[in-house]
C-alpha cells in the first residue's frame, strides 16, 4: 500500500509567461540504410518538421545513433530510451529491429521579464516532463501507424523504402497534428480501456446478439461492442483492442457525434429519417447505401502482427449510443449486398439493445464522487509501482489509494502482469 | 620502516629561493632537508612516481631521504631496520618530468607548488602501502629484487569488453574537456579512452546546440553527465538511484579531486594546456577515489549530507573535547577526533573562521581520505588538503595520526593553515595523547559501540535514520544524523544494500525537485518503510512487514521521544571552539572563556 501526500505548488508570478511542452521534432530512421559516409540522408525515413535543413536532420539522427551506441557499451540488449538536456527531452523507441522513432519535446519553461529592458530570463523546468508519459505517447504513435499500415518491415517487403516513406509521410503528417503533448498524462501511460458497467442479463443479451450476428454473417472474424464510448465485449486480442479503442474514442466517434446531437427528426439525417425501422448507420465505409455510385470501401486494419499478421476490413456500425465493430478478412470482397444484409440484420436489433442498455444503465447508475477504473496492464510490478508514483504526482490528483493490488505472472507472454483496481480522487 | 616514524612533506623552496616549482620530500629529521633540497634543485621538476602509464621514462635517482636517523617515537623503532632498502626502492621508482612538462603543469605559482606537493604526498602514500604489505608479511623488501611494477589496482586491469565489467552496479568516469581520461572506477583509462571520447563528444555536441546534456536513461542504466570547470564527470549506474542523487555523488568525486589539487590550479592547468593529462598529478590517488565511491555506495551519510557521529556518553565526549581544546598552537583551525570511522568530537578555532563551519561534505572527504589509505596507520602524516565547500581554492595542512597503534581505530586529525607548522602540530598531538592517556580515554573509546534498534524499545522497528535540522538557537551546527547498527535481517552485505536502496528510493522521492513529498508510507516486499520530513527533522524508518499504518505512526512518536532523551549521547550538541591567536597569554585564557560561552561547562 502506498499513500502519498504532497505539498501544494506555488502559484506562478504575475508577469511570468509559462510555456507548455511542445513537439520540436519527430523522426524515424534506420541506421542500416546509409552506412557509408555521405549517404547519411538515406537513413532518414521520415522527419518532421520536413522543411528543416538536410544537415540539421543528419546531425540530430547522428546524435541519436551515438547515444544508442554509447549505452550499448554498458548493456548491449537495453539501449537508451531517453536523453535529457537542459532545453529538451528526446525519447527513443525501436519498435522493429533497426527502425528508430525519436520524439524531441521541448521542456516547459517560464519566461521571467527582466527590468531595464534586458531580454527575459528563461527557466527550463527540466523535471516536469516524465519519460514514462512521453515514451507511452511515442509507442502509441507506432501502434496507431501499425494498426492502419502494418509493420515497417512488411511495407519494405512490399514496396521497398519508397513505399515505406510514402506511408509514413501520409500517416504521420496528419497524426502528429493530433498529438496534444501539453495534455498528455497518466492515462496515456496506461493506454487503458474503460469498460462499461453492466448487469448480467443485459451483458448476456449483448453476447447473444454478437453470437447471432457472427453466426448469420460468417464472414465476420472479430466483433467488438461499445456503449457510450466504453467497451462491453471484444473478440480481439487485448493489445490490438487497446489501440483500436483509442482510435475509436479519440478519433472516429468524436467525428460522428454531431448528427446525433442534432436530434432524430433533424433534416441533417435524411438517411435515418427514411428508415423508420432503426437508427443504425455505418460510421466507416459508404456514407449512404442508397447512393448506387458510392464505392463500398472500408478502412483496413492490421492485427496480430506478431504472429498471424491479419489484414482486416473495419466496419463500424452505430445505433444511438451503441457501436459495434465488425472485422472481416481483407481477402474478402465486400459488396453492397453484404452491407445491406448487415444493415437490415444488425440495425433493428442494435437499436433495441441500445435502448435496453440505456434503461438498465439508468437504473443501476450510482452517483459517486470518485472515478473507478479497472485496468489490466502488461507491465512489470516495478513499473506498476512507478506508475503509481506517477499517479500520485498527476497534477489533477490530490490523493491516490490502491484498493487492491494483485500481481500475477503471465507465463504465456513470460511477462509480469499486474491487475490494479484503484480510485483516483480528482479535484 | 621509515615511514612508520612519520612522513612529513614540507617544502623548503621558499627559504632557498629555489627555482623548482615543486619540491617534495620525505624526511624524518630536521637536519636532512637542506642537503636533499640541494640535490633536487639541480633537476627542477615535479617528482612523479609512475604507476605504469605516465609517459615519462624512469629517471634519475634523487630527492629521496638520505637517512632517517633520530627517531623520536620509541614504539616504532623496531621497524627502522628496513629503512635503507625501502628508500632505495622509492628512489628507483621516482621519475622526473622534463623541465618542459614541469612548466606545463606548474607555472611556478604558489598553489601550484602545493598541488605538486600534495601529489607527492599521495604518491609516496600509495607507494608506502604497497611496500608496507610486503614488509608486514615478512617477505623480503621489494628493493632486493629491484624496482618491480606496482601491483595493479583491484579493478584497473579489468577487461572492459567483458560482461563482468558491464555488470558493475555503478561506473564513474572523469575526463577532461579535451576528452582525455582522468579516472575510471573499473578498467584502465587506456582501454576506455574511446568510450570516454564518445562521452566527451556527446557533451560537446549537445553544447554546440546551445544546450546542456544532463542524462541518458535506458531500462537498466542511468547515465548522468556533469561538467565542472574543465572536468566532465559521468556516472553510469544501474542502482535505480535518482538523477539528482547520482549528480550529488559526482559532486563528491569532483570535490575529492579538488581537495587534492584545488579548483584554481585545475582551472589554471587546463587553461595553460587544454589536453594536459591530469593523471600525472593524480597518479596514486585512484585509491582515494575508489574508496570514496565504495563509501558512497554503502554509507548513508553521503545520501543525507550529514555526519554520523559516534554515540558516546556526553561526559566522555566533553572531556575529549576539552583535551582537544587545550592542545592548540597558532594557526590551528580544526581538531577532529575520529574513532572507528565515526566522528567523536570536533573543535574549531573561533576567530579565524568566525561564522564558517566545517561542512559535512568536507568532513566526509577527510574521513574518506583517512579510511582509504592504510599508510596513515603507520605514523604521522602532514599533507596539504583543500576543503572544497569551505574554500575550493586554498589548502589546509592536515596532520593525521592514529593514537592507538596497532589497532588503529582512533585517529586524530588536526588542520592548520600554516604549511610549516608540522612540528608545532605534532607537539599538540603529543599533548593530546598524554591527556588521553591520563584519562584512560582510549579504553573508554574502545568500549564505545554502535547502538541497536532494539534499545529504542519499540517492537517492529528494525532500523532508522534520523537527521535533525539546525537547532533554533544561533549556533550553526554541524549537520549530523544518527542511526543504529544494521542488525538481522540486514546483517549480510546484500541485505544491507537492499535496505539502503529502499532508503535511497524514499529519499529520492522526498527530495524530487519537481514533485517533492513530505511523508511516504511504503509497504515493500519484506518490510514496511516510513519516511517523513518536517521543518525540524528528516526521518527514515524501517519496520517489520506486518506493521499497520497506525502502529507505525505510534512507533515513530515513541522513537522521537527516545531520541530526544538520548540526544546528548547521539549527537555533538555544541561543538566547542578555541582561540589560537598568536598572543600566548590570550591563548591560554581563551578556551576557558569560550567554553562558558558555548554552554560547554554547563553541560559538564
Amino acid at each position: 500500500m502506498l499513500c502519498v501526500f504532497f505539498s501544494p505548488r506555488m502559484a506562478s508570478g504575475m508577469q511570468e509567461k509559462q510555456y507548455t511542452p511542445s513537439l520540436l521534432s519527430f523522426f524515424i530512421y534506420n541506421p542500416k540504410f546509409g552506412p557509408r559516409e555521405g549517404e547519411e540522408e538515406k537513413k532518414i525515413l521520415f522527419y518532421h518538421p520536413s522543411e528543416l535543413d538536410k544537415n540539421e536532420k543528419i546531425r540530430s539522427v547522428g546524435l541519436c545513433e551515438a547515444i544508442v551506441q554509447f549505452t550499448r557499451t554498458f548493456c548491449p540488449t537495453k539501449p537508451a530510451k531517453s536523453l535529457h538536456t537542459q532545453k529538451n527531452r528526446q525519447i527513443f523507441y525501436e519498435p522493429e529491429e533497426h527502425f528508430w522513432m525519436v520524439m524531441v519535446v521541448r521542456n516547459p519553461m517560464i519566461e521571467k521579464p527582466n527590468k531595464d529592458g534586458k531580454p527575459p530570463t528563461i527557466e527550463y523546468q527540466e523535471d516536469e516532463i516524465l519519460d514514462s508519459v512521453y515514451g507511452a505517447v511515442l509507442q502509441q504513435c507506432y501502434s496507431m501507424y501499425k494498426l492502419f499500415n502494418g509493420t515497417f518491415g512488411r511495407a519494405m517487403e512490399a514496396g521497398g523504402v519508397e513505399m515505406l516513406t510514402q506511408k509514413l509521410e501520409k500517416f504521420f503528417y496528419r497524426y502528429l497534428q493530433t498529438l496534444h503533448l501539453q495534455s498528455c498524462d497518466l492515462l496515456d501511460v496506461f493506454g487503458g480501456i474503460s469498460f462499461f458497467p453492466l448487469d448480467k442479463m443485459t451483458y448476456l443479451k449483448i453476447q447473444s446478439f454478437v453470437n447471432r450476428v457472427e453466426q448469420s454473417l460468417s464472414l465476420i472474424k472479430y466483433t467488438a461492442f461499445l456503449y457510450n464510448d466504453q467497451l462491453i465485449w471484444s473478440g480481439l486480442e487485448q493489445d490490438d483492442m487497446r489501440i483500436l479503442y483509442k482510435y475509436l474514442t479519440t478519433s472516429l466517434f468524436p467525428r460522428h457525434t454531431e448528427p446525433e446531437l442534432a436530434g432524430r427528426d433533424s433534416p441533417l439525417r435524411p438517411e435515418v429519417a427514411g428508415n423508420l425501422l432503426h437508427y443504425g448507420r455505418f460510421l466507416t465505409g459508404p456514407a449512404s447505401l442508397k447512393d448506387p455510385d458510392a464505392k463500398i470501401r472500408f478502412p483496413r486494419i492490421f492485427v496480430n502482427t506478431e504472429d498471424s499478421y491479419e489484414e482486416l476490413h473495419l466496419i463500424v456500425y452505430k445505433a444511438m449510443s451503441a457501436a459495434v465493430c465488425f472485422m472481416i478478412s481483407a481477402a474478402e470482397d465486400l459488396t453492397r449486398e453484404f452491407c445491406e444484409q448487415l444493415d437490415s440484420l444488425v440495425g433493428p436489433q442494435l437499436t433495441l439493445l441500445a435502448s435496453d442498455i440505456c434503461e438498465q444503465y439508468n437504473i443501476n447508475r450510482r452517483i459517486s464522487g470518485s472515478v473507478l477504473i479497472s485496468l489490466t496492464l502488461r507491465q512489470t510490478p516495478r513499473k506498476c509501482l512507478a506508475l503509481l508514483a506517477l499517479l500520485s504526482s498527476n497534477k489533477h490528483t490530490i490523493g491516490a489509494h490502491i484498493k487492491r493490488n494483485i500481481c500475477y505472472f503471465d507465463s504465456q507472454r513470460s511477462q509480469a502482469c499486474a491487475l490494479f483496481q484503484y480510485s483516483i480522487y480528482t479535484i | 620502516m621509515f615511514y612508520s616514524r612519520g612522513v612529513c612533506w614540507s617544502s623548503g623552496c621558499e627559504k632557498q629561493g629555489d627555482v623548482s616549482p615543486v619540491e617534495n620530500h620525505i624526511h624524518c629529521d630536521e637536519g636532512q632537508p637542506q642537503t636533499e633540497e640541494g640535490s633536487e634543485a639541480a633537476c627542477p621538476g615535479i617528482s612523479i612516481v609512475t604507476d605504469g602509464f605516465a609517459d615519462s621514462a624512469p629517471g634519475d635517482v634523487s630527492g629521496g631521504p638520505a637517512s632517517c636517523e633520530g627517531e623520536e617515537h620509541t614504539h616504532l623503532d623496531s621497524q627502522d631496520t628496513h629503512l635503507d632498502s625501502e628508500d632505495a626502492h622509492l628512489d628507483s621508482e621516482h621519475t622526473h618530468l622534463s623541465a618542459e612538462q614541469a612548466l606545463d603543469s606548474a607555472s611556478g605559482e604558489e598553489s601550484q607548488e602545493d598541488s605538486g606537493e600534495f601529489v607527492a604526498a599521495m604518491l609516496a602514500r600509495s607507494r608506502l602501502e604497497e611496500q608496507g604489505l610486503g614488509v608486514k608479511g615478512g617477505s623480503p623488501p621489494l628493493a632486493d629484487t629491484g624496482p618491480s611494477p606496482p601491483p595493479p589496482g583491484l579493478h584497473r586491469d579489468e577487461d572492459v569488453t567483458a560482461d563482468a565489467w558491464r555488470a558493475h552496479r555503478k561506473h564513474v568516469f572523469v575526463l577532461s574537456e579535451a576528452g582525455k581520461p582522468i579516472y575510471s572506477r573499473y578498467g584502465s583509462e587506456e582501454a576506455l579512452s574511446s568510450t570516454m571520447g564518445v562521452m566527451m563528444a556527446l557533451v560537446s555536441f549537445v553544447q554546440s546546440g546551445d544546450n546542456t546534456i544532463r542524462s541518458v536513461h535506458s531500462d537498466q542504466h542511468t547515465v548522468v553527465f556533469m561538467q565542472q570547470g574543465p572536468l566532465v564527470l559521468v556516472s553510469v549506474s544501474s542502482s535505480g538511484q535518482s538523477e539528482q542523487q547520482l549528480r550529488h555523488e559526482l559532486r563528491y568525486v569532483y570535490n575529492q579531486i579538488v581537495s587534492m589539487l584545488t579548483q584554481a590550479s585545475i582551472a589554471r592547468i587546463f587553461q595553460h594546456k587544454k589536453n594536459y593529462d591530469l593523471r600525472r598529478l593524480l597518479a596514486g590517488s585512484e585509491k582515494i577515489l575508489d574508496g570514496l565511491l565504495d563509501l558512497l555506495d554503502c554509507d548513508p551519510s553521503f545520501l543525507l549530507s550529514a555526519v554520523h557521529c559516534m554515540p558516546l556518553a556526553s561526559s566522555l565526549r566533553d572531556a575529549l573535547s576539552h583535551v582537544l581544546q587545550k592542545a592548540i598552537t597558532p594557526n590551528l583551525v580544526f581538531s577532529i577526533l575520529i574513532a572507528q570511522g565515526q566522528l567523536v568530537t570536533i573543535v574549531q578555532e573561533r576567530t579565524v573562521i568566525e561564522d564558517a563551519r566545517l561542512e559535512p561534505a568536507d568532513l566526509h572527504l577527510l574521513l574518506n581520505l583517512i579510511g582509504a589509505s592504510s599508510a596513515f596507520q603507520a605514523g604521522e602524516i602532514w599533507t596539504p588538503i583543500c576543503l572544497p565547500s569551505f574554500n575550493p581554492d586554498c589548502y589546509f595542512y592536515a596532520y593525521i595520526s592514529y593514537l592507538d597503534p596497532p589497532s588503529c581505530s582512533v585517529c586524530l586529525l588536526l588542520l592548520s593553515t600554516d604549511k610549516e607548522a608540522f612540528y608545532a602540530v605534532a607537539e599538540c598531538k603529543r599533548k593530546i595523547e598524554e591527556a588521553m592517556l591520563a584519562q584512560n580515554a582510549l579504553a573508554a573509546l574502545a568500549k564505545a559501540r554502535p547502538y541497536s534498534a532494539t534499545q529504542v524499545g519499540v517492537s517492529d522497528l528494525r532500523h532508522f535514520m534520523y537527521k535533525p535540522f539546525d537547532v533554533p538557537d544561533n549556533h550553526r551546527q554541524l549537520t549530523q544524523f544518527t542511526s543504529p547498527e544494521m542488525e538481522s535481517p540486514y546483517s549480510s552485505e546484500a541485505e544491507k544494500t537492499r535496505l539502503l536502496d529502499l532508503y535511497r528510493d524514499l529519499h529520492g522521492r522526498i527530495h524530487s525537485t519537481s514533485r517533492p513529498l513530505k511523508l511516504i508510507y511504503h509497504v515493500a516486499e519484506r518490510e514496511t518503510l516510513l519516511a517523513w520530513v518536517t521543518s525540524k527533522f528528516e526521518l527514515y524508518t524501517c519496520f517489520s512487514p506486518l506493521v499497520t499504518k497506525a502502529s507505525s505512526i505510534n512507533a515513530i512518536t515513541k522513537l522521537l521521544r527516545w531520541i530526544k532523551k538520548e540526544e546528548e549521547r547521539l549527537f555533538i550538541r555544541y561543538p566547542p571552539k578555541y582561540s589560537t591567536t598568536p598572543n600566548p597569554s590570550r591563548t591560554r585564557k581563551a578556551p576557558e572563556h569560550d567554553a562558558t560561552d558555548n554552554g560547554f561547562l554547563s553541560l559538564l
